[in-house]
């Protein structure tokens, strides 16, 4: 038998270095720029059919129309002239965890990519070499990127590595901002003759009068009070928050808010919401039947995204709930009548895209890029939908939808574009100002400009990273994270007693959060040009 | 170097060659499976050594920086170190415990049955779990015992109880996950042991009955002794895969309120590794994991063939 082991060890070896020797040729090779009959100004960008971009994304998903069905990409194809070869994931996470294994292996990545993960991800596979620099592709192949850039320097801002490159195009928001407000029922509020609340207090007061009332006349304890994000009530002590772990406070010091001084006050509030019933039954169980039980009249308040209230109107006013009525609330203050609240920022930079070292068209990468990105032609096709049919610019030189796409009638504006054209949701994740003013309006636009008078309005950049900051926040950050989300849910259900704070701030302070502070700070400080 | 070596070595040579021409078609059977495991088992182990390199995507394994025992002394100093390792052992241990017996009770129970149309539709029925992918289960289940509408919870309500949120509590975590566990694998494993079953030989039976031995007796002294040895046969192939917890399925009913019960080494590693992007750190922690198997098959199988004759090699 030991022969026989011996023959075997020996097939091994080889095969071993068959492989390696394999692996570190493919490594080696690159292949050379295509020829191809590239455009340098004007559309189509290239010869119909002479260049094929693979573009992976998540895919939309849903019930609506996949990208590589939807009638806008066709168009943006014929109008390029670049045949695309989607890689299309089911959804986000599945897209960035098949990705993330693609990039770590280095190979055969696609020309135009989605980058999984964060800004500091991002910058990782930028220094490895994977994610080639865009500075002098811009200049020459992207005149609308640069127009874009300088009318609103944050986004060039965001886009930049500290070394002053740009490897990736964020994704941005521009025109009337989503705020993710909550949207509660006033039409309850009214039954019951309670106004609403403004403080944390109120607040707890309001829902559990909601709670324990029958409001919604089915004859059971069927309500849920608040089935939003419980950071939400933040502002009411102090804090700033859209989610998220740290900020900064009026002295522009960044802080995590688990080391606020008022973090246990809040912890203490919303385990109170928790202990009376008030909070989403499935809260802490990374799961949620919120979505279901609205068009059931069954939630009382609920985080919602821009024209998302008028929506669910609808659908309650469809299944038969006549006086249905949802309404924005501005977030709670402080006792003293203080909020500090944040809305997202122009540049987002939640999601990056980046054409990879495997590219064999790098310029016509480029040039898709600007037409998709930033070019008028381009976003009003991918956010709006196709000219004439879905919207017109009227005598002002405004953008308008036409009637086909507002009252349509199974679906809202939204769902129809999605559905019909798989335009809105763009692999690109973009929000343009025309397309967002002809959209959103009513009930969203009367309180966001309630809270820009408030001077509630902040916003948190996101900076991109050195690599030696990217390195000690890869090490630090997922236990800091890990311990925070954990503890947060821990105290708020009560399994853990507050009692316990100091040691929870104990082991923060030994997973190093004071030095991923000053790493937070000095990045802040660089972004404030300090 | 001897005459003498030489010529015994070309003696060996020839020997295999021998061998190897007179087994040629055993050869070329075995080949598929040879070249299988070749490919997919043992050249990927050669990427489990950027466990000891800082490695890094542009420089590839071999060009990455060694840094020998850096990463598993990372994670022997994580504050999580402990928990994920005890998380990893009660997990596997449980389910040891609760979900190895429950399909030899099973397949014993079935056994018994006198009626087999019933046998069958419970057979049937048993393991059909099996062959519903990981993800719909915990769906179900998720549905089952949400406290909103869940019948699980419509039926702690009858009781009089208030509502469980059974998937945000941490106490919860390891009974839903062993006794799903349990629900989905149990049917299938059963036929292993029906099988060992039909091949006892029903003389024994008739000469017990004769004897005037009761159906227990016939039980516990003929039936269960002799399926013993798959038994063991079975328990030594688990111990090998003792301390490895199915990553997908705590990584779909876990979330930061149970991290206290059902944070293991595999999800610690895809939180770390592949979604904080150190993949040599998550590659130690799983190299550290997959040694401790290593161990404790080799010592199961050795007391096995001790205590009991009955071993894998």
């Amino acid at each position: 038998m030991k022969k026989v082991y011996r023959v075997l060890a020996l097939l091994l070896v080889t095969a071993s270095l068959v492989y390696a020797g394999g692996g570190r040729e493919a490594a080696g090779t690159r292949t050379s720029a295509g020829v191809q009959p590239l455009n340098t100004h004007g559309l189509p960008i290239v010869e119909p059919g002479s260049v094929t971009l693979s573009f992976a994304v998540q895919d939309v998903g849903g019930q609506f129309v996949s990208l590589d069905e939807a009638p806008v990409w066709q168009l943006v194809q014929e109008i390029t002239g670049v045949t695309i070869d989607w890689q299309l994931s089911p959804d986000a996470n599945a897209y960035d965890t098949s990705m993330m294994t693609r990039l770590a292996a280095g190979q055969s990545l696609p020309d135009l990519l989605r980058i999984p993960g964060s800004v500091s991800d991002a910058v990782r596979y930028a220094h490895e070499g994977l994610l080639i620099p865009m500075d002098d592709l811009i200049e020459t192949y992207g005149p609308n990127i640069q127009r874009l850039y300088e009318e609103n320097p944050s986004i060039e801002a965001s886009s930049r590595t500290p070394e002053g490159q740009i490897y990736f195009l964020i994704n941005y928001l521009l025109g009337n901002e989503n705020a993710n407000l909550t949207a509660v029922r006033q039409d309850w509020l009214d039954a019951l003759s309670i106004d609403a609340p403004t403080t944390a207090e109120e607040w707890h007061h309001v829902l559990k009068t909601v709670k324990e009332s029958d409001v919604n006349s089915t004859g059971r304890d069927d309500i849920i009070a608040y089935g939003g994000y419980i950071d939400y009530f933040l502002s009411a002590f102090g804090m700033t928050s859209r989610g998220g772990y740290y900020w900064y406070d009026d002295n522009d010091r960044v802080y995590f808010y688990a080391m606020h001084p008022q973090f246990r006050e809040y912890l203490e509030f919303a385990h109170k919401l928790y202990r009376d019933g008030l909070l989403d039954p499935m809260y802490g169980s990374g799961q949620s039947m919120v979505a279901e039980l609205v068009p059931q009249n069954r939630i009382f308040a609920f985080n919602a995204w821009a024209a998302e209230p008028e929506l669910r109107d609808a659908e309650l006013k469809a299944a038969g709930f006549a006086n249905a009525n949802f309404e924005y609330l501005i977030p709670p203050t402080t006792p003293d009548g203080h909020l500090s609240f944040s809305t997202l920022n122009v540049a987002r930079n939640t999601q990056r895209y980046g054409i990879t070292k495997d590219s064999r068209y790098p310029e016509v990468a480029m040039r898709f890029y600007d037409f998709i990105y930033a070019s008028e032609q381009g976003t009003r096709l991918t956010l709006a939908g196709i000219e004439g049919e879905d919207w017109y610019i009227d005598e002002g030189g405004k953008l308008q939808f036409t009637d086909l796409a507002i009252r349509n009638p199974s679906y809202n504006l939204i769902g129809y574009l999605r559905t019909h054209r798989g335009a809105f949701v763009t692999p690109m994740d973009l929000q343009t100002a025309e397309f967002n003013d002809a959209r959103i309006g009513g009930k969203f636009a009367v309180n966001l400009q309630r809270i820009q008078d408030s001077g509630g309005n902040a916003q948190y950049p996101v900076i991109v990273p050195t690599a030696e900051e990217q390195e000690r926040d890869a090490v630090l950050f997922t236990d800091i994270k890990s311990h925070i989300d954990e503890m947060t849910i821990r105290f708020v259900t009560g399994a853990r007693s507050l009692a316990t704070f100091d040691e929870f701030v104990r082991t923060l302070r030994s997973l190093q959060i004071e030095e991923l502070t000053e790493i937070y700070q000095k990045q802040y400080d660089r972004f404030l040009g300090k | 170097m001897s005459a003498e070596i030489v010529v015994r070595t070309h003696a060996r040579m020839a020997r295999i060659q021998r061998a190897l021409y007179n087994n040629r078609y055993l050869w070329l059977l075995a080949m598929p499976g040879i070249v299988y495991f070749i490919v997919f088992h043992y050249v990927p182990m050669y990427g489990a050594t950027i466990a000891f390199r800082n490695y890094s995507f542009a420089r590839g394994i071999a060009g990455s920086e060694w840094v020998g025992f850096r990463y598993f002394i990372q994670y022997f100093r994580a504050a999580d170190f402990v928990r994920t390792l005890r998380n990893t052992a009660l997990i596997s241990l449980y389910t040891l415990i609760f979900g190895f017996p429950a399909p030899i009770v099973l397949a014993l129970i079935l056994n018994e049955c006198r009626f087999s149309g019933f046998k069958k539709i419970v057979q049937t029925i048993s393991y059909l779990p099996y062959f519903i992918s990981t993800v719909i289960i915990v769906g179900i289940l998720v549905n089952l015992v949400n406290p909103i509408d869940g019948i699980v919870n419509e039926a702690v309500r009858l009781l009089g109880h208030r509502p469980i949120n059974f998937m945000g509590e941490a106490n919860w975590f390891r009974p839903l996950y062993v006794s799903s566990n349990i629900w989905q694998y149990a049917g299938w494993t059963s036929i292993v042991y029906l099988a060992a079953l039909t091949s006892i030989d029903p003389e024994l039976y008739e000469s017990a009955i004769i004897d005037g031995a009761s159906r227990m007796q016939a039980l516990f002294r003929i039936t269960i002794p002799s399926i013993i040895p798959t038994v063991i046969i079975m328990l030594i192939i688990r111990m090998g895969t003792l301390m490895t917890v199915g990553m997908e399925k705590v990584l779909l009913m876990y979330s930061p309120g149970t991290y206290e019960t059902a944070d293991v080494i595999s999800t610690y590693v895809y939180r770390r590794g592949l979604l904080g992007l150190q993949y040599s750190f998550g590659a130690a922690v799983g190299l550290f994991n997959s040694v401790i198997n290593t161990i404790m098959l080799l010592t199961f199988n050795y007391v096995a063939k001790r205590v009991s004759e009955t071993s894998l090699f």
